[in-house]
């Protein structure tokens, strides 16, 4: 690992500390609880086309750390990690199949297994099974966001990809 | 894989699917008279909404958090709550079991009593 690639990987986890702050500030969009952009995915979907799986695996792991040490808590941790990893595992697998354009396919999935595994975690905790309905209502918003993602990581890249080239030229 | 034309289509087709049931999930209003008080699956407090004559709250202590419950003939919701996320509270009234009001920090979960306890048993 050289330091080029050390500096973007801390550049990119700051940023998406600063964004999961940013987020979990601002009011809710809709009333339904758990329901929010994710915009800290963007990040995740940026590294894991710029730097690769396991330099956005690393990522992920330490923002869902240190959030959860300022912010979320114990079960804070047990929701984003569970999120978290369904998400990214299923967005590793079938990330090398889509373009760039198709971004936001990889999102929506990811998105929808994000949830599912948060459903799971809560279904385990206080397992009453009507929470697992909780599921349908998600889905939309994991379908609406996803695309918005989606969208917003394949622009970010395109742009990117640019700037990383003035850099590693120079 | 496939062209992304199929793919936008399957959204939008999951998208409609969900919002509609979703929208019959929420609107639903199947209230019943026996409402219970659960913490995690042992049930704290069972009340019976249509013999309250006079409203009045009462305050559950739960997993170290505080609620406190508004209770009044058919109705039920909580007014305040210790834990951060308020989701207890922006929930509203208790309308049906498809959405029990739920604080997860707390562990408390508010839902109509039935004689399993079985989602299934509601929805038919």
């Amino acid at each position: 690992m050289n330091t080029r690639k050390l500096t973007l990987m801390s550049i990119l986890l700051s940023f998406s500390l600063v964004i999961y702050v940013i987020e979990s500030s601002l009011m809710p969009i809709v009333p339904i609880p758990a329901v929010k952009l994710g915009l800290a995915n963007v990040i995740t979907l940026i590294s894991m086309v710029l730097l690769g799986k396991r330099e956005a695996f690393t990522i992920l792991m330490l923002r869902i750390i240190i959030s959860s040490i300022f912010y979320g808590g114990m079960s804070g941790f047990l929701y984003s990690f569970s999120g978290g990893m369904l998400c990214f595992i299923i967005e590793a697998l079938i990330i090398n199949f889509f373009s760039q354009k198709q971004l936001f396919i990889v999102s929506v999935t990811g998105a929808i297994f994000h949830n599912a595994g948060q459903v799971l975690v809560a279904f385990l905790i206080t397992k009453t099974p009507a929470i697992l309905y909780y599921m349908i209502p998600l889905t939309v918003s994991a379908i609406i966001t996803g695309v918005f993602i989606g969208l917003v990581s394949s622009a970010i890249i395109s742009h990117s990809k640019k700037i990383l080239n003035i850099i590693y030229k120079s | 894989m496939f062209k992304t034309k199929t793919y936008i289509i399957l959204f939008t087709f999951l998208l409609i699917i969900a919002t509609a049931f979703s929208v019959y999930l929420y609107s639903a209003d199947i209230k019943k008279n026996i409402v219970v008080i659960k913490s995690g699956n042992e049930i704290v407090n069972k009340i019976n909404l249509s013999t309250v004559t006079s409203p009045h709250t009462f305050t559950v202590e739960n997993n170290g958090g505080i609620n406190t419950i508004y209770v009044s003939n058919n109705e039920i919701y909580v007014k305040e709550a210790s834990c951060p996320d308020k989701v207890c509270v922006n929930h509203g009234p208790l309308k049906n079991n498809f959405s029990p009001i739920v604080c997860l920090p707390n562990k408390l979960i508010i839902e109509f009593y039935n004689d399993n306890n079985d989602i299934d048993t509601v929805s038919r």
